[in-house]
């Protein structure tokens, strides 16, 4: 029980001081995760990332999924990522709250048309450095292309996209995985 | 059906299917927008992105949270954060079990291999979009099939979005100058932002 509890409050830290998710968690989860309460080492906290990149969901949730689960199996699994989302569940609501009453103000409504733009310059570099991340090969690319193609100008699902690409790695995985080893 | 349930399931499946991260949430994310327009608009979806980023934690569940509070409060913040963590705390929990066989074996890398770059482009098409419908202040943009849709879209640009953007380019990118802290751009654009009157 006071395994779970140190689980939740250290997460609820990390979850609390980092801005963004993912990969800036990693200095935070440096110093609580490793350093204080050593629960793990570096090392395995990459390859938590590493799974956590390409499996569905927010990464944030698999790294402390992973590090739960290692402390105190399923029960530890769930309580460590509960503590990462709790203190942005609050933060949310309480800004949805007051920017509900602030948005009716023109100089308000001015503000957040350029706060859209700064944002999509930091989402910029963000899927820049996905996409070096995700395509090594010739066919990574193609199919990159294609599911872009194929959401962005003929509208389709991205559902169908996931399963089609489930389905390519199945049938041709091959050709896809070349210089994909780590 | 009632809406707390359709919030639950639209951001379980949002959670089975997105594969990266909160980014990879987004084009899901528009589509329940198009799907549910009583919901959210796309600008409203851009403005919730952008506020997402200026409150502490992940992206991904700070997104669900607005998203589920602006359709039904508090109820439907906890629920739709609960509902896309679901999905993936229960795959976790089977990789787990079994993590060095999973990273070992032939089958899953290969099926990783073309996760991985669908999914970037789903990102890159969400995050275009998302940025088309910025510079030019939150207005819908049209499709983009026709001609006359990339004309109507050369209109509607606003310039002096597009120089923000320029201008803030170089600071995402060039290494000496992107420790920036995620506030800073938001203050940034907020400045420019009320200065322009955008």
């Amino acid at each position: 029980m006071k395994l779970l509890w140190q689980l939740y409050i250290s997460f609820f830290k990390v979850g609390l001081f980092t801005f963004g998710g993912g990969l800036s968690m990693f200095p935070m989860l440096e110093r609580e995760v490793i350093a204080r309460r050593k629960w793990c080492t570096k090392e395995e906290i990459l390859d938590y990332y590493a799974v956590g990149q390409c499996t569905p969901g927010i990464i944030a949730v698999d790294v402390s999924t992973f590090i739960g689960y290692r402390m105190k199996k399923t029960l530890g699994a769930v309580t460590a990522p509960l503590g990462v989302i709790t203190p942005g569940l609050i933060v949310m609501v309480l800004l949805s709250t007051v920017l509900r009453f602030l948005t009716a103000y023109p100089a308000m409504q001015s503000a957040f048309v350029g706060i859209r733009v700064a944002v999509c310059a930091m989402i910029t570099a963000s899927v820049v450095r996905i996409l070096r991340e995700s395509v090594k090969n010739l066919w990574q690319l193609g199919l990159a292309v294609i599911s872009f193609l194929v959401v962005a100008v003929f509208g389709a699902n991205p559902v169908w996209v996931v399963v089609g690409a489930c389905l390519a790695g199945l049938t041709l995985g091959k050709r896809f995985s070349k210089g994909n080893e780590e | 059906m009632d809406v707390l349930l359709w919030l639950c399931l639209e951001f379980f499946c949002t959670g089975l299917f997105a594969v990266g991260g909160g980014l990879a949430t987004i084009p899901f994310l528009q589509r329940m927008g198009h799907k549910h327009p009583t919901w959210f608009t796309q600008a409203q979806l851009a403005d919730t992105i952008a506020v997402s980023q200026c409150a502490p934690g992940p992206m991904g569940t700070n997104i669900a949270a607005t998203v589920g509070y602006r359709v039904r409060q508090l109820p439907g913040a906890v629920l739709s954060v609960l509902s896309l963590m679901v999905p993936t705390v229960v795959i976790d929990l089977v990789i787990a079990a079994l993590f060095d066989k999973f990273r070992r074996a032939k089958r899953v890398r290969e099926v990783l291999a073309t996760l991985r770059p669908a999914s970037a482009g789903l990102i890159l098409a969400a995050a275009l979009s998302l940025l088309l419908l910025s510079l030019s202040g939150g207005q819908e943009v049209p499709s983009l099939r026709s001609p006359a849709g990339w004309r109507a879209l050369a209109e509607m640009l606003d310039w002096r979005c597009l120089a923000l953007y320029t201008g803030l380019l170089p600071f995402a990118f060039w290494k000496k100058l992107n420790k920036v802290h995620p506030l800073a751009y938001v203050a940034a654009g907020a400045v420019a932002g009320v200065l322009w009157k955008l």
